[in-house]
């Protein structure tokens, strides 16, 4: 009994940051927004609108939910809960720093592949049940571009998890104390970063809620309390994959020896959150850099320019290695 | 706005108090000449240096009251604040010549409060309803 | 490339290449109006200068042309009608084509443009505190003004009345015990007033003027029914901006 309690401690307080982290994300994304539109921004609530999250979190659960009278209900109801839930699993295997994990699963990047894989099936759920042609339209796209986009995310993984001999996001940062992947592997690095706006549908991937063309995508029909629950679950993702790339490729929690750390603090949270938020505010700035491109352009660049230069990369990091005889 | 430096130079400038009411108020640090007071109190800045301030922003107002309101800043101060005049009211000899004698005094719109306006007829009523008054009977029918 | 297609569909191929290798859309014009020339057998285009009559291409100023490299674009000779046209004879090479799209150069120049904005401070006025510039013309809520002894200005000549295009304004007027003529009625219906200005135009004694205030908004319809008192009431009180700012204008009017 004390055991489950501990562990549900345990629980809360990794995701209870992590939603406070998704909440100041939306604020980060309207300020980084407005300043390079040369705006403010949100600036009424709290200081300099620092606590904007929490009043549009506030205005959007006193909404009223509406539910289509030909919505299958129970789908329409289990798509967001699927997809906060999955994207706040995705939290489980994150190491905050040497030891910091909810779980230092042996398996875990093959666990947090496979947690983005069903996060499709909230946008096919929400899509389907609605019975509306713009959110079936929506996820229908989603689901192209997320199965699309999974493969290069994968296969960029996967060179990682070549040179590291392991599934383990511990064992992958401790590799990286020589050297961040993100120097020998940048091509790489850039195809996964890619990949992952595709996978979280950021612009200029957004097509699953183009709002020129499909109302808002698949969550068009959701409204109040469960949209609330989408809305967390995409910039929830956000934070993860951001939170992922520092990890495989920036060194997660470790920094480079010239900052040596005399102190009895531990700092080694701060600066993985620090190299998150370069990706996080990267995540914003090409949104507000590109344009969206169409469905058609969206899969052909996955299959036609993507991947065949992630094959080629994947055949090359391997020879690279046995040739040289570098491999762990 | 969210610039670091701007923060901490007018910061700097104006202290802690000064900050923490513009904090309270427009949300940003600035610094500036105080330019006049009009009499409700409301505090009038300006600072001309485009290096600091975008132009648009160099002029500003502290208002007197917690609930502030567009409309508190008198006429003369409105012409100032609004670009109209370059000249605040106090320095300026055409509008100290202009105002007349019989100036009212300034309100700010008080729509949504017991005083806002409410429009009524200003000459007398030309149509009269017809009143149904009955003319008193004659006894002539008890007479025959 | 040549007998692949039907000219139409090669047209929109240039049309496709030029864009994947970032020739300036001068430039991708002239190339496909080069071949739709060809095509159509056109010998004058309709556009053309007497300047530029011994060129087939349509004359293009010197800034358009774009040099790759060390491939300087040049106004080609003049192509044969009816012949096909290599397309990528005047762009850049192989190289450079590769080089822009595997090394993302222009998705990099554009996040650079981005981030230098991010730098800058934001035009945003904070508007209550701060506000926009206005003209002295301005044309907001209407006053009725005096004259500096304090008589009332307006003579009930009913110019106003009649020029308003919103027939917004009900003036009815009545002599006064001195036997001055006056209105008794002056109401303007600021719900269909369209601040065109044309009263204080018409105006022979400058009594209707259009105020710089443009803050009475008011929570309900009924408060926008102004009557002869609140217009009077609103001139009382502004009388010295509006009197500062019909002086700056004088020498125009």
């Amino acid at each position: 009994m004390l055991q489950a309690l501990y562990l549900l401690l345990e629980g809360v307080t990794v995701i209870v940051p992590v939603l406070l982290a998704v909440a100041f994300m939306t604020i980060i994304e309207r300020k980084v927004l407005a300043a390079t539109q040369r705006r403010v921004g949100p600036n009424t609530v709290g200081y300099y609108g620092i606590l904007q999250p929490f009043s549009d979190a506030l205005k959007l659960i006193i909404k009223e939910t509406v539910i289509p009278a030909q919505a299958n209900k129970v789908l329409f109801y289990l798509a967001p809960v699927l997809a906060i839930i999955v994207s706040l699993l995705g939290w489980a295997v994150v190491p905050f720093g040497t030891g910091l994990a909810l779980s230092d699963f042996s398996l875990g990047v093959i666990y947090t592949l496979t947690l983005s894989s069903f996060g499709i099936y909230g946008v096919l759920f929400a899509g389907w049940s609605a019975n509306s042609k713009y959110a079936f339209l929506g996820s229908l796209r989603a689901t192209a571009a997320l199965i699309s986009y999974e493969l290069i995310l994968s296969s960029a993984v996967i060179i990682i998890i070549v040179l590291t001999g392991s599934f383990n996001y511990t064992q992958i940062i401790e590799s990286q104390i020589p050297v961040w992947f993100i120097v020998p592997l940048a091509p790489i690095f850039i195809l996964f970063f890619i990949a992952i706006l595709a996978e979280t549908s950021r612009v200029p991937f957004d097509l699953q809620e183009a709002e020129s063309e499909l109302v808002a995508g698949f969550f068009t029909e959701h409204s109040s309390i469960i949209f609330v629950l989408f809305f967390l679950a995409e910039y929830s993702s956000i934070v993860l994959f951001s939170t992922l790339t520092s990890i495989l490729f920036l060194g997660g929690y470790n920094c480079p020896m010239i900052f040596i750390n005399d102190t009895y603090l531990n700092l080694e949270s701060v600066i993985l959150g620090l190299k998150t938020c370069i990706f996080c505010f990267m995540f914003v700035w090409f949104r507000s850099t590109f344009p969206r491109i169409r469905t058609d352009q969206i899969i052909k660049f996955c299959w036609v320019s993507l991947l065949p230069m992630v094959m080629a990369f994947i055949i090359l990091v391997p020879c690279l290695l046995v040739s040289f005889d570098w491999i762990v | 706005m969210v610039s670091l430096t701007r923060t901490v130079r007018n910061f700097w400038r104006v202290g802690f108090r000064e900050w923490w009411r513009q904090l309270q108020y427009i949300g940003d640090a600035k610094s500036g000449r105080l330019v006049g007071t009009d009499y409700f109190g409301n505090r009038y800045y300006e600072n001309l240096n485009a290096e600091e301030e975008i132009p648009g922003r160099h002029r500003w107002v502290d208002f007197a009251q917690h609930e502030y309101n567009a409309t508190q800043i008198p006429p003369e101060w409105h012409s100032w604040i609004s670009h109209i005049r370059k000249d605040p009211p106090t320095e300026d000899g055409v509008m100290a010549k202009m105002t007349p004698p019989w100036k009212a005094p300034y309100y700010e719109n008080l729509t949504g409060t017991r005083g806002a306006y409410r429009p009524y007829n200003t000459v007398a009523r030309k149509i009269h309803a017809w009143r149904p008054v009955t003319a008193p009977r004659e006894n002539s029918a008890h007479g025959s | 490339m040549r007998g692949f297609l039907p000219r139409s569909a090669q047209s929109a191929r240039i049309i496709s290449t030029s864009m994947n290798a970032n020739i300036s859309s001068a430039r991708a014009i002239r190339i496909v109006w080069r071949t739709y020339a060809s095509t159509t057998n056109t010998t004058k285009p309709a556009f053309e200068t007497p300047h530029s009559q011994t060129h087939q291409v349509p004359h293009l100023p010197e800034t358009h042309i774009k040099s790759f490299g060390t491939s300087k674009v040049m106004a080609g000779p003049q192509d044969v009608p009816g012949a096909a046209v290599n397309p990528y004879k005047d762009g850049p090479s192989a190289l450079d084509k590769a080089m822009t799209s595997f090394l993302f150069t222009e998705l990099i120049r554009g996040l650079w443009i981005v981030l230098e904005q991010f730098f800058r401070p934001p035009y945003t006025i904070m508007y209550p505190f701060e506000k926009g510039p206005l003209s002295p013309r301005f044309r907001g809520e209407h006053a009725l003004r005096r004259y500096p002894n304090g008589e009332e200005r307006c003579i009930a000549c009913k110019l106003c009345e009649a020029i308003c295009p919103a027939q917004a304004i009900t003036i009815e007027s009545e002599a006064r015990q001195d036997g001055s003529r006056r209105t008794t009625r002056y109401d303007i219906d600021m719900t269909k007033c369209i601040y065109c200005g044309f009263c204080q135009e018409a105006c022979p004694v400058d009594a209707i003027v259009e105020t710089q205030n443009q803050e009475f908004s008011t929570e309900t319809r009924e408060e926008l029914l102004y009557n002869k008192e609140k217009l009077l009431a609103n001139g009382d009180r502004a009388e010295a901006e509006i009197a500062a700012n019909l002086h700056s204008e004088h020498v125009y009017r």
